[in-house]
């Protein structure tokens, strides 16, 4: 009997110990631990305790985008493409290592994929003959005498229906390159914004795999008889572009973005009661302009702060996030005061205090037009201050 | 024999189907201050009301009890609750939670006048679970917030003590009392405006203390006794990381009881106990001195005769000390309960359920509480 109760207890045990069900809305205030949580949100000054800036990451020959763009108030910026040479021959067939005889040209055709532009109607582009020297090395000074209309080859308006990352196809007449054969059919073209007065169109690289690209049709000797018709095609060599109209940033201010493009690194100084006892969720870095936004008129850039693995000044690697964390809009010519999220970055610095307490300001992606911020820095006035919400560390 | 593994396999299973944290009952009332105070109640003493809180060697309260354990014996008590509560516009229903309450060995020291005593069991429980929807004002907006904090732990109480049989009629006994145990506070806040990075905080805090305990059995006239207790706790240190953050102050206890039996198969008996929970000095919380009163009857038993299972009852009543607000809360204990001894009066199985209602600090709260204690002799 006593064996037989024993056996009956253990089995009522066992489905009593698997039983438990606590979860209970709670009622506020009285009987509310949420009390214990306490939210603060404060602007700490002072927080950013040295900061640099520095330029020449991307360059313009190496920049995801051409960027033509004009003001009307001085700044003009000039997109320059030099393509890979043509034959002198053509080849019909795979195999034939020697190519057939080009009869004539009948003419060459353009294709620019429109990247980005300004959101007004009639956008034109202007195609001129340039010098087949242009390098990296080229000034705007130097080429600024290219672009008038005796080396102009044609004006074409962008179509309004074309969608962004859209392919435009502008035909050129044969006698668009007259030096084409004694420059050993390798050409140079400029592209300027020739309407709006103010406006800007960006223009897929071949950084961006997205290159300007050149075809040349042509008539081709069949064999005494009639001539066919044949293309060829041919990618930049070079592209990248000139621009004039922008200062250099003052001593004490820092930059990110231009071309080429600048990043500021800042050096956080927390104190160790925020970033060891408490939980932020949410901090907001605050620029404040020392001059409104610069860059093509209308256009706007993404600045983004980013994390660095280390802080090794200007060549601090940083670590590349997969998502658009960390990174807000900035309108050109606004002299708004900035914010930008960095909360993926302060976060992890209760956790891993062997972090760098410091991090990395730059447009997103680098080298994507003129859009350049500059804003105050410690050294100036106006520094770069943290706003933090959290909440303190919560006792049992 | 075989009598003998039956009890080994019910203790087994006793320890290994609970769950192992070591606490006493979740409440509403264990979110406000130090949390709910809980005491090492065995079941026997529960069906009295705990009105033999005072003489009862399965309740750590009195040292000198003691001395009541001819032999070596080993004791555990389980408990589950089934809970509901209401406040303001909020009521809810069908809480359920199981502990392993109280664990206890004792026994004479040889053939010596003195007997000794081991146990563990609740002091403090901190065991919550709680979600909450608000709107605070951030940077200027209005965010919603949805919360869930919960608490899981709380303070044990680890005992030894030593009592001395001086007659028939007197036994004393004195106990040190190590306050030990850990919370672990799960804090998750939702923003509903994503810029703000949900909050997922988990802290954990150890506690130590220490307190001693003395107490007396006096058997006055043939069939009556007064049992008496006090006890004092130092001051109980919390430590996150194993940085010391603060202290408290813990209450010293006064137990008195009174135990008769006009026949030798039916006993009375009534425990008070007094509390001075108002030197605990808590931020937004009101603590109280605290006032508890039980009376129980039992009919029959083991050793009686008249009766191999007895038949208790009980009623309680007890003031809580912590409160959000000037009313304090109270809680008012019906009982009932019995026990089965078996394996040759070698092991007895005790099962007590309780009635509970609390009240005040405008809330209420019911509990069906279901206590099972084993105990054998090895």
């Amino acid at each position: 009997m006593g064996r037989r109760l024993a056996w009956h207890s253990l089995a009522l045990l066992a489905i009593w110990g698997c039983q438990e069900r606590l979860t209970a809305p709670g009622s506020c205030p009285d009987f509310c631990p949420s009390t214990l949580i306490t939210v603060v949100d404060t602007v700490i000054e002072g927080s950013i305790a040295r900061d640099s800036a520095f330029r020449g990451y991307v360059s313009p020959h190496r920049a995801r985008v051409l960027q033509a763009a004009a003001d009307g108030q001085g700044l003009l910026s000039r997109a320059i493409v030099r393509f890979s040479p043509f034959s002198e021959r053509i080849v019909l067939v795979t195999g034939d290592t020697i190519g057939s005889e080009i009869v004539a040209v009948d003419s060459f055709r353009v294709q620019l994929i429109i990247a980005r532009r300004s959101d007004s109607a009639g956008v034109q582009l202007a195609l001129h003959r340039i010098p087949r020297t242009v390098d990296s090395a080229t000034t705007f000074a130097e080429l600024d005498p290219f672009f008038d209309d005796s080396t102009r080859i044609v004006t074409a308006e962008i179509p309004d229906t074309l969608e962004n990352q859209g392919a435009m196809q502008i035909v050129l007449p044969s006698d668009a390159f007259p030096a084409f054969e004694m420059d050993e059919r390798e050409v140079a073209i400029g592209i300027a914004l020739e309407a709006p007065a103010s406006g800007f169109v960006n223009l897929g690289t071949l950084a961006a795999s997205s290159p300007p690209i050149l075809t040349r049709f042509v008539q081709v000797d069949s064999a005494g008889a009639d001539t066919l018709a044949r293309q060829d095609a041919k990618q930049p060599v070079f592209n990248s572009f000139v621009f004039t109209g922008l200062t250099a940033p003052p001593a004490d201010v820092l930059f990110a973005g231009g071309v080429p493009s600048a990043r500021s690194i800042l050096r956080v100084d927390l104190p160790s009661s925020i970033i060891d006892s408490t939980e932020i969720v949410r901090a907001t870095l605050i620029l404040v302009p020392s001059e409104p936004a610069l860059g093509a008129p209308r256009d706007t850039f993404s600045l983004r702060a980013e994390i660095l693995a280390a802080d090794f000044g200007p060549k601090s690697p940083i670590v590349p996030l997969l998502t658009d964390i960390g990174s807000t809009r900035v309108a050109v010519g606004t002299s708004d005061t900035v914010r930008v999220d960095i909360t993926h970055i302060v976060q992890p610095w209760r956790t891993d205090p062997d972090a760098p307490r410091s991090f990395a300001i730059r447009v997103s992606p680098e080298g994507s037009g003129l859009g350049e911020l500059r804003f105050g820095s410690s050294r100036g006035g106006n520094p770069p201050a943290l706003q933090l919400t959290f909440v303190p560390l919560i006792l049992p | 024999m075989r009598g003998g593994v039956a009890v080994l396999a019910v203790m087994a299973a006793t320890l290994a189907a609970v769950p192992t944290s070591l606490a006493g009952q979740a409440s509403l009332y264990g979110v406000v201050g130090l949390g709910l105070p809980g005491q090492p109640v065995g079941p026997r003493a529960r069906a009295l009301g705990w009105g033999l809180l005072a003489f009862d060697g399965s309740s750590a309260v009195n040292p000198a009890t003691i001395g009541l354990y001819p032999r070596l014996t080993v004791e555990a008590t389980a408990t589950s609750s089934f809970r509901g509560f209401s406040t303001g516009a909020t009521s809810v229903d069908g809480l359920r939670q199981t502990r392993f309450l109280f664990g206890q060995v004792a026994g004479r020291l040889g053939r010596s006048p003195l007997s000794f005593g081991a146990s563990f069991g609740p002091y403090l429980d901190r065991t919550f679970d709680i979600t909450s929807i608000d709107t605070i004002t951030l940077r200027g907006e209005t965010v919603e917030v949805a919360d869930r904090i919960s608490a899981d732990g709380g303070v044990s109480d680890v005992r030894a003590a030593l009592a001395w049989r001086i007659s028939r009629q007197l036994q004393v006994g004195g106990a040190i009392h190590f306050l030990t145990g850990s919370t672990r506070l799960a804090t998750t806040r939702e923003f509903s405006d994503t810029s703000f990075v949900a909050l997922r905080d988990s802290t954990q805090a150890a506690f130590q203390g220490t307190g001693l305990s003395v107490g007396l059995l006096y058997t006055f006239v043939p069939r009556a006794s007064i049992g008496l207790a006090f006890r004092s706790d130092g001051r109980l240190k919390r430590t996150i990381d194993s940085v010391e953050t603060d202290r408290v102050d813990l209450p010293i206890s006064v137990t008195v009881g009174l135990a008769v039996a006009p026949q030798r198969a039916l006993r009375w008996s009534a425990t008070a106990t007094w509390r001075n929970w108002s030197d605990v000095d808590l931020a937004g919380t009101r603590s109280f001195d605290t006032w508890a009163v039980g009376s129980g009857i039992e009919l029959g038993g083991p050793d009686i005769g008249a009766s191999r299972i007895p038949l208790r009852l009980g009623v309680r009543y007890a003031q809580l000390p912590f409160s959000p607000n000037a009313d304090q809360p109270h809680e008012w204990i019906v009982t009932v309960g019995s026990a089965y001894p078996f394996a040759s009066n070698r092991a007895l199985i005790e099962a007590t359920l309780e009635r509970i209602l609390r009240d005040g600090a405008g809330a209420q709260e019911r509990v069906w509480q279901l206590t099972l204690g084993l105990s054998l002799i090895p």
